[in-house]
Protein backbone atom coordinates (compact mmCIF):
# COMPACT_ATOMS: atom_id res chain seq x y z
CA UNK A 1 0.00 0.00 0.00
CA UNK A 2 1.37 3.46 -1.12
CA UNK A 3 1.59 6.58 1.57
CA UNK A 4 -0.93 9.10 -0.44
CA UNK A 5 1.11 11.50 -2.97
CA UNK A 6 3.45 8.89 -3.18
CA UNK A 7 4.64 10.50 0.26
CA UNK A 8 5.03 13.72 -1.80
CA UNK A 9 3.33 16.60 0.19
CA UNK A 10 0.16 18.75 -0.64
CA UNK A 11 1.69 21.87 -1.52
CA UNK A 12 -1.93 23.68 -1.40
CA UNK A 13 -2.68 26.26 -3.80
CA UNK A 14 -0.59 27.43 -6.45
CA UNK A 15 -0.06 28.73 -10.33
CA UNK A 16 1.82 28.51 -13.38
CA UNK A 17 4.58 30.26 -13.32
CA UNK A 18 5.03 32.57 -16.53
CA UNK A 19 7.27 35.24 -17.14
CA UNK A 20 4.46 38.16 -17.62
CA UNK A 21 4.40 37.65 -13.95
CA UNK A 22 8.32 37.67 -13.07
CA UNK A 23 8.17 41.16 -12.18
CA UNK A 24 5.55 41.19 -9.64
CA UNK A 25 6.31 38.14 -8.07
CA UNK A 26 9.92 39.38 -7.24
CA UNK A 27 9.12 42.86 -6.21
CA UNK A 28 5.70 41.69 -4.13
CA UNK A 29 6.36 38.50 -2.72
CA UNK A 30 2.87 37.63 -3.28
CA UNK A 31 1.33 34.69 -0.95
CA UNK A 32 0.81 31.75 -3.40
CA UNK A 33 1.62 28.60 -1.82
CA UNK A 34 3.82 27.42 -4.87
CA UNK A 35 4.75 27.43 -8.59
CA UNK A 36 4.69 25.26 -11.51
CA UNK A 37 7.35 25.73 -14.37
CA UNK A 38 7.38 24.60 -17.64
CA UNK A 39 10.31 22.33 -17.49
CA UNK A 40 11.20 23.15 -21.62
CA UNK A 41 11.08 26.80 -21.39
CA UNK A 42 14.55 27.27 -18.25
CA UNK A 43 15.96 23.67 -19.55
CA UNK A 44 18.29 25.56 -22.56
CA UNK A 45 17.94 29.06 -21.30
CA UNK A 46 20.80 30.78 -18.50
CA UNK A 47 21.01 34.18 -18.78
CA UNK A 48 17.95 36.41 -16.83
CA UNK A 49 15.23 33.85 -17.44
CA UNK A 50 17.51 31.46 -15.35
CA UNK A 51 18.20 34.05 -12.79
CA UNK A 52 14.81 35.08 -11.96
CA UNK A 53 13.71 31.39 -11.56
CA UNK A 54 16.84 30.91 -9.61
CA UNK A 55 15.23 34.07 -6.93
CA UNK A 56 11.95 32.54 -7.08
CA UNK A 57 12.68 29.10 -6.16
CA UNK A 58 14.81 30.82 -3.03
CA UNK A 59 11.33 32.03 -2.01
CA UNK A 60 8.53 29.24 -3.15
CA UNK A 61 8.50 25.33 -3.34
CA UNK A 62 8.68 24.85 -7.26
CA UNK A 63 7.79 21.29 -9.12
CA UNK A 64 8.77 20.99 -13.21
CA UNK A 65 5.79 20.06 -15.72
CA UNK A 66 7.18 19.11 -19.31
CA UNK A 67 5.85 19.07 -22.64
CA UNK A 68 8.53 16.89 -24.43
CA UNK A 69 9.05 13.72 -22.78
CA UNK A 70 7.08 11.70 -25.14
CA UNK A 71 6.80 9.02 -23.35
CA UNK A 72 4.39 7.39 -25.81
CA UNK A 73 6.50 7.68 -28.53
CA UNK A 74 7.72 4.55 -30.88
CA UNK A 75 11.22 6.33 -31.19
CA UNK A 76 14.04 5.97 -28.70
CA UNK A 77 13.82 8.13 -25.47
CA UNK A 78 16.10 10.78 -25.43
CA UNK A 79 18.51 10.95 -23.38
CA UNK A 80 19.58 14.36 -24.11
CA UNK A 81 16.67 15.38 -23.39
CA UNK A 82 16.84 13.53 -19.79
CA UNK A 83 20.09 14.96 -18.73
CA UNK A 84 19.01 18.29 -19.21
CA UNK A 85 15.81 18.27 -17.78
CA UNK A 86 17.53 15.96 -13.83
CA UNK A 87 19.98 18.27 -13.81
CA UNK A 88 17.61 21.31 -14.15
CA UNK A 89 15.72 19.49 -11.30
CA UNK A 90 18.65 19.13 -8.97
CA UNK A 91 19.82 22.48 -9.78
CA UNK A 92 16.57 24.14 -8.84
CA UNK A 93 15.06 21.98 -5.96
CA UNK A 94 11.85 20.71 -8.08
CA UNK A 95 9.99 18.53 -5.80
CA UNK A 96 8.75 16.50 -8.41
CA UNK A 97 8.70 16.71 -11.94
CA UNK A 98 5.63 15.77 -14.12
CA UNK A 99 4.68 15.27 -18.27
CA UNK A 100 1.52 14.15 -20.14
CA UNK A 101 0.59 10.35 -21.33
CA UNK A 102 1.15 11.21 -25.08
CA UNK A 103 3.76 11.25 -27.55
CA UNK A 104 4.81 14.41 -29.51
CA UNK A 105 6.38 12.76 -32.83
CA UNK A 106 7.89 9.85 -34.25
CA UNK A 107 11.00 9.60 -37.08
CA UNK A 108 12.66 12.21 -35.04
CA UNK A 109 10.07 14.45 -35.83
CA UNK A 110 8.56 16.92 -32.86
CA UNK A 111 4.82 17.98 -33.64
CA UNK A 112 4.96 19.92 -30.71
CA UNK A 113 1.32 18.36 -29.78
CA UNK A 114 0.17 15.85 -26.59
CA UNK A 115 -1.05 13.17 -29.10
CA UNK A 116 -3.32 10.54 -28.19
CA UNK A 117 -2.14 6.66 -27.89
CA UNK A 118 -4.66 3.66 -28.44
CA UNK A 119 -5.72 3.00 -25.32
CA UNK A 120 -4.25 -0.58 -26.22
CA UNK A 121 -2.02 -3.58 -23.98
CA UNK A 122 0.46 -2.86 -26.64
CA UNK A 123 0.66 0.79 -25.57
CA UNK A 124 0.47 -0.29 -22.07
CA UNK A 125 3.49 -2.57 -22.07
CA UNK A 126 5.43 0.22 -24.33
CA UNK A 127 4.90 3.14 -21.95
CA UNK A 128 5.18 0.92 -18.69
CA UNK A 129 8.92 -0.13 -19.90
CA UNK A 130 9.81 3.77 -20.70
CA UNK A 131 8.34 5.30 -17.80
CA UNK A 132 10.36 2.54 -15.81
CA UNK A 133 13.61 3.45 -17.73
CA UNK A 134 13.06 7.00 -17.43
CA UNK A 135 12.48 6.87 -13.89
CA UNK A 136 15.61 4.80 -13.29
CA UNK A 137 17.40 7.77 -15.09
CA UNK A 138 16.08 10.04 -12.92
CA UNK A 139 16.18 8.66 -9.60
CA UNK A 140 12.54 9.67 -8.65
CA UNK A 141 9.16 8.68 -9.71
CA UNK A 142 7.70 10.27 -12.70
CA UNK A 143 4.21 11.89 -12.40
CA UNK A 144 1.96 11.70 -15.50
CA UNK A 145 -0.96 13.76 -16.87
CA UNK A 146 -3.98 13.06 -18.56
CA UNK A 147 -4.08 15.61 -21.80
CA UNK A 148 -7.24 16.78 -23.03
CA UNK A 149 -7.52 14.83 -26.45
CA UNK A 150 -9.79 14.88 -29.48
CA UNK A 151 -9.92 11.56 -31.13
CA UNK A 152 -9.49 8.08 -29.55
CA UNK A 153 -9.01 5.12 -31.67
CA UNK A 154 -10.78 2.07 -32.96
CA UNK A 155 -8.21 -0.46 -31.62
CA UNK A 156 -8.66 0.81 -28.01
CA UNK A 157 -9.78 -1.91 -25.61
CA UNK A 158 -9.36 0.26 -22.37
CA UNK A 159 -10.98 3.36 -20.73
CA UNK A 160 -8.83 5.94 -20.31
CA UNK A 161 -8.87 5.31 -16.56
CA UNK A 162 -8.40 2.06 -16.82
CA UNK A 163 -5.71 2.54 -18.87
CA UNK A 164 -4.29 5.12 -16.19
CA UNK A 165 -4.70 3.25 -13.35
CA UNK A 166 -3.02 0.23 -14.59
CA UNK A 167 -0.14 2.12 -16.26
CA UNK A 168 0.51 3.87 -12.44
CA UNK A 169 0.06 0.46 -11.15
CA UNK A 170 2.21 -1.00 -13.56
CA UNK A 171 5.60 1.26 -13.63
CA UNK A 172 4.72 2.25 -10.10
CA UNK A 173 4.65 5.81 -10.95
CA UNK A 174 2.65 8.89 -9.95
CA UNK A 175 -0.70 10.80 -11.41
CA UNK A 176 -1.19 14.30 -12.06
CA UNK A 177 -4.87 14.58 -12.20
CA UNK A 178 -5.63 17.58 -14.67
CA UNK A 179 -9.56 17.66 -13.62
CA UNK A 180 -10.63 19.82 -16.49
CA UNK A 181 -8.98 17.59 -19.40
CA UNK A 182 -11.41 15.00 -17.36
CA UNK A 183 -14.20 17.20 -18.46
CA UNK A 184 -12.81 17.95 -21.63
CA UNK A 185 -12.29 14.35 -22.79
CA UNK A 186 -15.71 13.57 -21.50
CA UNK A 187 -17.44 15.76 -23.26
CA UNK A 188 -15.57 14.86 -26.44
CA UNK A 189 -15.54 11.35 -26.07
CA UNK A 190 -18.84 10.59 -24.65
CA UNK A 191 -17.97 9.19 -20.82
CA UNK A 192 -18.31 9.76 -17.15
CA UNK A 193 -15.83 12.07 -15.56
CA UNK A 194 -17.59 10.95 -11.92
CA UNK A 195 -16.57 7.23 -12.97
CA UNK A 196 -13.33 8.37 -14.47
CA UNK A 197 -11.95 10.35 -11.15
CA UNK A 198 -13.64 7.20 -8.31
CA UNK A 199 -11.76 4.53 -10.58
CA UNK A 200 -8.23 6.14 -10.59
CA UNK A 201 -5.81 4.90 -7.84
CA UNK A 202 -5.96 8.03 -5.51
CA UNK A 203 -2.99 7.55 -3.19
CA UNK A 204 -0.95 8.01 -6.64
CA UNK A 205 -2.18 11.02 -7.36
CA UNK A 206 0.33 14.07 -6.11
CA UNK A 207 -1.35 16.60 -8.18
CA UNK A 208 -4.50 18.68 -9.66
CA UNK A 209 -4.18 20.64 -12.61
CA UNK A 210 -7.22 23.31 -12.88
CA UNK A 211 -7.85 25.19 -15.87
CA UNK A 212 -10.56 26.82 -18.38
CA UNK A 213 -11.27 26.04 -21.75
CA UNK A 214 -13.34 26.32 -24.61
CA UNK A 215 -16.85 25.90 -25.70
CA UNK A 216 -16.92 25.36 -29.60
CA UNK A 217 -20.79 23.57 -29.57
CA UNK A 218 -19.92 20.04 -30.74
CA UNK A 219 -16.42 20.01 -29.13
CA UNK A 220 -14.58 22.14 -26.09
CA UNK A 221 -11.17 22.89 -26.62
CA UNK A 222 -8.13 22.87 -23.74
CA UNK A 223 -7.37 26.44 -24.32
CA UNK A 224 -5.96 27.90 -20.35
CA UNK A 225 -7.53 30.94 -21.64
CA UNK A 226 -10.09 31.75 -19.19
CA UNK A 227 -11.63 31.03 -15.41
CA UNK A 228 -12.43 27.62 -14.23
CA UNK A 229 -16.00 26.49 -15.05
CA UNK A 230 -18.47 25.39 -12.77
CA UNK A 231 -18.69 21.82 -13.63
CA UNK A 232 -15.17 21.75 -13.37
CA UNK A 233 -15.01 23.10 -9.82
CA UNK A 234 -17.68 20.16 -9.32
CA UNK A 235 -15.58 17.73 -10.10
CA UNK A 236 -12.56 19.20 -8.35
CA UNK A 237 -14.47 18.69 -5.14
CA UNK A 238 -15.15 15.10 -5.91
CA UNK A 239 -11.56 14.51 -6.91
CA UNK A 240 -10.36 16.31 -3.87
CA UNK A 241 -12.61 14.02 -1.10
CA UNK A 242 -11.55 10.84 -3.46
CA UNK A 243 -7.80 11.86 -2.45
CA UNK A 244 -8.24 13.72 0.89
CA UNK A 245 -6.41 16.78 -0.69
CA UNK A 246 -3.48 16.88 -3.38
CA UNK A 247 -1.26 19.98 -4.20
CA UNK A 248 -3.88 22.27 -6.91
CA UNK A 249 -2.69 24.67 -9.63
CA UNK A 250 -4.15 26.82 -11.81
CA UNK A 251 -3.42 27.06 -15.35
CA UNK A 252 -3.89 30.08 -17.36
CA UNK A 253 -1.85 29.95 -20.97
CA UNK A 254 -3.84 32.48 -23.26
CA UNK A 255 -5.05 36.20 -22.14
CA UNK A 256 -3.32 36.05 -18.68
CA UNK A 257 -4.71 38.47 -16.74
CA UNK A 258 -2.76 40.34 -13.89
CA UNK A 259 -1.01 38.20 -11.09
CA UNK A 260 -4.04 39.23 -8.34
CA UNK A 261 -6.48 38.27 -11.02
CA UNK A 262 -4.54 34.60 -11.33
CA UNK A 263 -3.85 34.07 -7.87
CA UNK A 264 -8.04 34.91 -6.71
CA UNK A 265 -8.96 32.34 -9.29
CA UNK A 266 -7.05 29.31 -7.62
CA UNK A 267 -8.06 30.76 -4.11
CA UNK A 268 -11.37 29.77 -5.37
CA UNK A 269 -10.35 26.36 -4.15
CA UNK A 270 -10.43 26.57 -0.83
CA UNK A 271 -14.77 26.63 -1.30
CA UNK A 272 -14.50 22.90 -2.65
CA UNK A 273 -11.93 21.47 -0.68
CA UNK A 274 -13.26 19.05 2.27
CA UNK A 275 -16.66 19.27 1.05
CA UNK A 276 -18.48 16.19 1.16
CA UNK A 277 -21.74 16.82 -1.44
CA UNK A 278 -21.15 15.80 -5.43
CA UNK A 279 -24.35 14.23 -5.93
CA UNK A 280 -26.26 14.73 -9.40
CA UNK A 281 -22.94 15.38 -11.41
CA UNK A 282 -23.54 15.20 -15.16
CA UNK A 283 -21.59 16.02 -18.01
CA UNK A 284 -23.34 17.45 -21.02
CA UNK A 285 -22.03 19.65 -23.96
CA UNK A 286 -23.47 22.88 -22.89
CA UNK A 287 -25.53 25.38 -25.16
CA UNK A 288 -23.34 27.94 -26.85
CA UNK A 289 -24.86 30.94 -27.18
CA UNK A 290 -22.22 32.21 -29.07
CA UNK A 291 -20.41 31.10 -32.00
CA UNK A 292 -16.87 31.18 -30.74
CA UNK A 293 -14.26 31.55 -34.05
CA UNK A 294 -11.28 31.87 -35.12
CA UNK A 295 -10.16 32.70 -31.26
CA UNK A 296 -6.25 32.39 -31.40
CA UNK A 297 -5.39 31.95 -27.67
CA UNK A 298 -1.94 30.45 -27.07
CA UNK A 299 1.11 30.81 -25.36
CA UNK A 300 3.02 31.71 -28.42
CA UNK A 301 3.16 35.28 -27.49
CA UNK A 302 4.34 36.21 -24.08
CA UNK A 303 6.73 32.83 -24.64
CA UNK A 304 8.36 34.15 -28.38
CA UNK A 305 7.61 38.28 -27.92
CA UNK A 306 8.10 38.69 -31.50
CA UNK A 307 5.96 35.95 -32.62
CA UNK A 308 2.69 37.73 -34.70
CA UNK B 1 -15.14 -8.31 -39.95
CA UNK B 2 -12.66 -6.70 -37.29
CA UNK B 3 -9.31 -6.40 -38.62
CA UNK B 4 -6.67 -7.16 -36.38
CA UNK B 5 -5.22 -4.13 -34.54
CA UNK B 6 -2.30 -2.07 -35.99
CA UNK B 7 0.71 -1.80 -34.05
CA UNK B 8 1.74 1.41 -32.43
CA UNK B 9 4.48 2.40 -34.70
CA UNK B 10 2.57 2.20 -37.10
CA UNK B 11 -0.16 3.62 -36.05
CA UNK B 12 2.40 6.68 -34.58
CA UNK B 13 3.77 6.99 -38.27
CA UNK B 14 0.23 6.99 -39.98
CA UNK B 15 -1.03 9.98 -37.22
CA UNK B 16 1.84 12.26 -37.89
CA UNK B 17 1.08 12.05 -41.63
CA UNK B 18 -1.85 13.10 -41.95
CA UNK B 19 -2.12 15.68 -39.40
CA UNK B 20 0.94 16.91 -41.01
CA UNK B 21 -0.17 17.70 -44.42
CA UNK B 22 -0.72 20.84 -45.47
CA UNK B 23 -3.32 20.02 -47.42
CA UNK B 24 -5.49 19.07 -44.87
CA UNK B 25 -6.85 15.82 -43.43
CA UNK B 26 -8.41 13.83 -46.30
CA UNK B 27 -5.06 14.73 -48.17
CA UNK B 28 -2.96 13.37 -45.81
CA UNK B 29 -4.60 10.23 -45.46
CA UNK B 30 -4.32 9.48 -49.14
CA UNK B 31 -0.24 10.66 -48.98
CA UNK B 32 2.32 8.56 -49.46
CA UNK B 33 3.46 8.08 -45.79
CA UNK B 34 0.48 7.25 -44.46
CA UNK B 35 -0.44 4.86 -47.26
CA UNK B 36 2.04 3.22 -46.55
CA UNK B 37 1.71 2.55 -43.26
CA UNK B 38 -2.19 2.03 -42.91
CA UNK B 39 -3.81 1.67 -46.19
CA UNK B 40 -7.29 3.73 -45.45
CA UNK B 41 -9.42 6.48 -47.64
CA UNK B 42 -12.00 9.09 -45.96
CA UNK B 43 -14.29 7.02 -46.25
CA UNK B 44 -13.15 4.22 -43.89
CA UNK B 45 -11.51 6.53 -41.09
CA UNK B 46 -13.63 4.83 -38.52
CA UNK B 47 -11.83 1.62 -39.26
CA UNK B 48 -9.21 3.85 -37.43
CA UNK B 49 -10.37 6.81 -35.89
CA UNK B 50 -13.77 7.01 -33.87
CA UNK B 51 -15.97 9.52 -34.55
CA UNK B 52 -18.08 10.89 -31.72
CA UNK B 53 -21.71 12.50 -31.57
CA UNK B 54 -21.19 15.79 -32.84
CA UNK B 55 -18.38 15.58 -35.47
CA UNK B 56 -16.54 13.20 -38.00
CA UNK B 57 -13.45 11.17 -37.23
CA UNK B 58 -12.24 13.29 -40.19
CA UNK B 59 -13.34 16.67 -37.97
CA UNK B 60 -11.68 15.22 -35.14
CA UNK B 61 -7.93 14.64 -36.76
CA UNK B 62 -8.39 18.21 -38.56
CA UNK B 63 -8.34 19.84 -34.63
CA UNK B 64 -4.91 18.25 -34.57
CA UNK B 65 -3.99 18.75 -37.93
CA UNK B 66 -4.91 22.81 -37.74
CA UNK B 67 -3.40 23.07 -34.69
CA UNK B 68 -0.37 21.81 -36.30
CA UNK B 69 -0.70 24.15 -39.00
CA UNK B 70 -1.29 27.21 -36.74
CA UNK B 71 1.55 26.38 -34.65
CA UNK B 72 3.94 26.44 -37.86
CA UNK B 73 2.41 29.70 -39.67
CA UNK B 74 2.26 31.33 -35.81
CA UNK B 75 5.88 30.36 -35.07
CA UNK B 76 7.92 29.01 -37.63
CA UNK B 77 11.18 29.48 -35.40
CA UNK B 78 9.63 27.71 -31.92
CA UNK B 79 11.67 25.46 -30.45
CA UNK B 80 9.15 24.65 -27.58
CA UNK B 81 5.48 25.19 -27.95
CA UNK B 82 3.78 24.51 -24.99
CA UNK B 83 1.06 23.48 -27.41
CA UNK B 84 -2.16 22.59 -25.36
CA UNK B 85 -3.62 25.75 -26.08
CA UNK B 86 -2.98 25.85 -29.34
CA UNK B 87 -6.44 24.30 -31.06
CA UNK B 88 -8.64 26.93 -31.04
CA UNK B 89 -7.39 28.46 -33.91
CA UNK B 90 -8.27 25.12 -35.79
CA UNK B 91 -12.08 26.05 -35.23
CA UNK B 92 -12.83 28.18 -38.10
CA UNK B 93 -10.89 26.31 -40.42
CA UNK B 94 -13.03 22.93 -38.97
CA UNK B 95 -15.43 23.08 -42.11
CA UNK B 96 -12.74 23.71 -44.53
CA UNK B 97 -11.12 19.80 -44.55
Amino acid sequence: MNSARLGHPNLGLGVGLRNVHFGFILDNSPPVDWFEIISENFMDSGGRPRYLLDQIAERYPIVMHGVSLSIGSTDPLNFHYLRKLKLLADQIGALWISDHLCWTGVMGANTHDLLPVPMSEESLSHIVRRIRTVQDFLGRPLILENPSTYITFADSTFTEWEFFSRMAEEADCGLLLDVNNVYVSSINHEFDPVEYIESLPHERIVQFHLAGHTNYGTHLIDTHDGPVIDAVWELYRLADKTTEGASTLLEWDGKIPDFATLHAEVLKAREHINVQSNEGFTAVLPEVSEVVTAAISNPIHFMIPDAQ
Amino acid sequence: MREPPRDLETIERWLQAVITEPAGIVAGLASEEAQRNIDVSAEQIEKIVTRSNTLTATQRLAIYGHAYFARNVCAPSFRFCYTRSMRSFSISLLLNI
